[in-house]
């Protein structure tokens, strides 16, 4: 379907996004002239903003925008028609009932008529998506709140008849304390991972990506179940291929998931061992737990990582579940961009898969970077990075030796993270460089902070090798004014 | 003499069972169920320490601990936050604000009484 207005020439797809798209779809799009004048409509925006008869042409595009989003909406206009590319845009707009629409979408330039320039603007209603968000927010701290505080004097009222600070207690009395104890904790667990997964699914966790021994992790994990494991009469076991194999990964939702799978792997194991096997691959890194235990039947294995599944439940007490466990890691390791899956056979044993991809460093620091910049660009301010790295890396790993090096960085990241001042300045490290970010930053404070962690650096390489011939060489960029400069850096350090 | 210790929380039962615990550890105890009236509370009698709930109506536990950090004689008093916040960087915020140290909610007694122990030293 055709139905281009005659006064407007054809560009690219047609000024009204042509197919019929103008007529039939849910966006608001609106054509203006550069002074802000309107020249056309869609149905949707007509019926979203309750002006279907109004001449819109008596209308000026300012009068359907809120107020507080008139300068930013004008400087989008400016910078369309400065020859910029199309412009991004979120901006409130009112109805004739003075009702609010939450919008987003963008402005472009299309031709006009004799010189004259069209503008349009492509507005998607997220009202409803925004106010939902809100709501599943405040639902996550209200019940973190409003389920805690009550769970807190039960918790501890229990616990001090249990402890006899209110008078005697009887062997029987104590007895059904413990158990009441245990399942209040047992709930405390459920709401944790309810919180988890609400959040999780509403897309508010954000992973900190750096880099991470696994080998190191898994062992200091296995450390932890020692006690429990001991209990039981279960072996623990490390298989690494290396001391050493270094993944880019948000160590504490690696924890996380590998406290659970081990967990999981000593409850459901009575008999034999549980072991954590690490390896790497091409491009992944492989992290395997597998366990002796009494294993999970074919039709079950399907449906392990769904919410609320719990397989194998022993009869009597004990330490319950709360059936969100796997769901859980299944999201935190497909955050990573990795794969989870499970393997079992019934009296045998499990053992559930890991697979989490490689990244270079330098992908991870522009993850980073551009994480950065989209809460800056949320909030308004401004971000400075500082970038470490070792001069003529190359000698300096023949004469000291990779692992050496490696450790020397490692102290490093650990160094400039404990004299980091503020909770988003975050340090991460290579094997050779080391990425600062400093989030609401001005780039002359960038260069004080600079000053400070140098001075730090230079008397910790006198101090833990004095002869290494280590060369630190800094740079300091920031956005959005030195956004070609970070670039540069990178290639030069890594090309 | 035992250390004073001031609870301030919204929720009177919490109040409760921290001073129970807290007194049968040997440490004398005082309660305040607003802010404002802990401020007060802390200004007259000067506690050894402050324990304080972070989400109160009114003044937010985090306006109290700002009060505190500017006032010239309360400077110094050691604030412990009580939060049921589940955020990893609840800590480093809080310690940023000031707190000394941070108790999650739900804490079982050993929490409780090891952060206590932690910043004052053993009671009396």
């Amino acid at each position: 379907m055709t139905n281009e207005n005659p006064q407007y020439p054809q560009s690219g797809s047609g000024p009204k996004g042509g197919d019929g798209l103008f007529e039939n779809t849910h966006d608001l799009i609106q054509l203006f002239s550069p002074d802000g004048i309107l020249l056309d409509v869609n149905p949707s925006w007509r019926r979203v903003l309750e002006r279907p008869d109004d001449d819109i042409t008596q209308l000026s595009v300012f009068s359907v925008v809120h107020p507080r989003d008139h300068d930013g909406f004008r400087k989008a206009v400016a910078d369309v028609l400065k020859g910029q590319s199309p412009r991004k845009i979120g901006i409130t707009m009112v109805s004739q009932s003075n009702r609010e629409i939450i919008a987003e979408g963008s402005v472009d330039l299309i031709g006009g008529h004799q010189g004259s320039k069209v503008l349009r603007c492509i507005l998607h209603d997220i009202t409803k998506r925004r106010k939902y968000d809100e709501l599943k927010d405040e639902f996550v701290g209200t019940i973190s709140h409003e389920l805690r505080t009550p769970l807190t004097v039960v918790r501890e009222g229990m616990a001090q008849i249990r402890d006899g600070l209110l008078g005697g207690v009887t062997p029987a009395q104590r007895e059904v304390l413990d158990m009441v104890l245990q399942s209040i904790d047992r709930l405390g667990r459920i709401i944790n991972d309810l919180l988890d997964v609400s959040k999780l699914e509403s897309g508010q966790v954000h992973l900190k990506r750096t880099l991470c021994n696994m080998t190191g992790i898994a062992r200091e994990i296995l450390a932890n179940f020692e006690g429990l494991a001991s209990q039981k009469g279960i072996e623990l076991r490390l298989e690494a291929a290396s001391d050493v194999i270094e993944v880019y990964l948000d160590r504490d939702k690696f924890i996380q998931v590998l406290t659970n799978l081990v967990g999981n792997a000593i409850k459901f194991t009575s008999v034999g061992y549980v072991r954590i096997s690490l390896r790497e691959l091409e491009g992944f890194a492989e992290c395997k737990v597998s366990d002796t235990g009494r294993g999970i039947s074919g039709e079950d294995l399907s449906r392990v990582f769904e919410k609320f599944r719990q397989f194998g439940r022993a009869v009597g007490p004990g330490i319950g579940g709360t059936g969100l466990g796997l769901s859980i890691c299944k999201k935190l390791i497909e955050l990573h961009h990795g794969k989870i899956s499970i393997d079992s056979y019934p009296l045998k044993g499990t053992s559930v898969t890991v697979l989490l991809p490689k990244y270079t460093s330098r992908e991870i620091f522009r993850e980073h970077i551009a994480q950065a910049l989209n809460r800056c660009a949320e909030e308004g301010g401004t971000l400075s990075l500082i970038i470490f790295d070792i001069v003529d890396f190359e000698t300096v790993k023949r004469t000291l030796g990779e692992g050496h090096v490696r450790e020397i960085v490692a102290k490093i990241e650990k160094l400039m993270n404990d004299s980091l001042r503020r909770a988003a300045d975050v340090a991460i490290r290579d094997t050779k460089a080391l990425l600062i970010l400093l989030p609401d930053t001005k780039k002359e404070n960038a260069f004080i902070v600079l000053g400070r962690l140098y001075q730090l650096l230079e008397e910790f390489l006198a101090r833990i090798s004095p002869d290494s011939g280590i060369e630190i060489h800094s740079s300091v960029a920031t956005f959005p004014e030195d956004a070609r400069t970070v670039d540069d850096i990178l290639n030069r350090i890594y090309d | 003499m035992p250390f004073k210790v001031l609870i301030i929380d919204d929720e009177p039962h919490i109040l409760i069972m921290v001073a129970n615990r807290l007194r049968a550890n040997g440490y004398e105890t005082a309660t305040a169920l607003s802010g404002a009236r802990g401020l007060e509370f802390a200004l007259r009698s000067k506690p050894d320490l402050i324990l304080l709930d972070s989400v109160m109506p009114e003044m937010p536990g985090e306006e109290v601990l700002y009060r505190i950090r500017q006032d010239g004689e309360l400077r110094g008093i050691p604030v412990i936050m009580l939060t049921a916040d589940v955020k990893k960087t609840a800590v480093s915020e809080f310690r940023l604000r000031g707190a000394k140290e941070v108790v999650f909610k739900p804490f079982t007694p050993e929490e409780l009484l090891q952060t206590v122990r932690k910043v004052l030293g053993p009671a009396g």
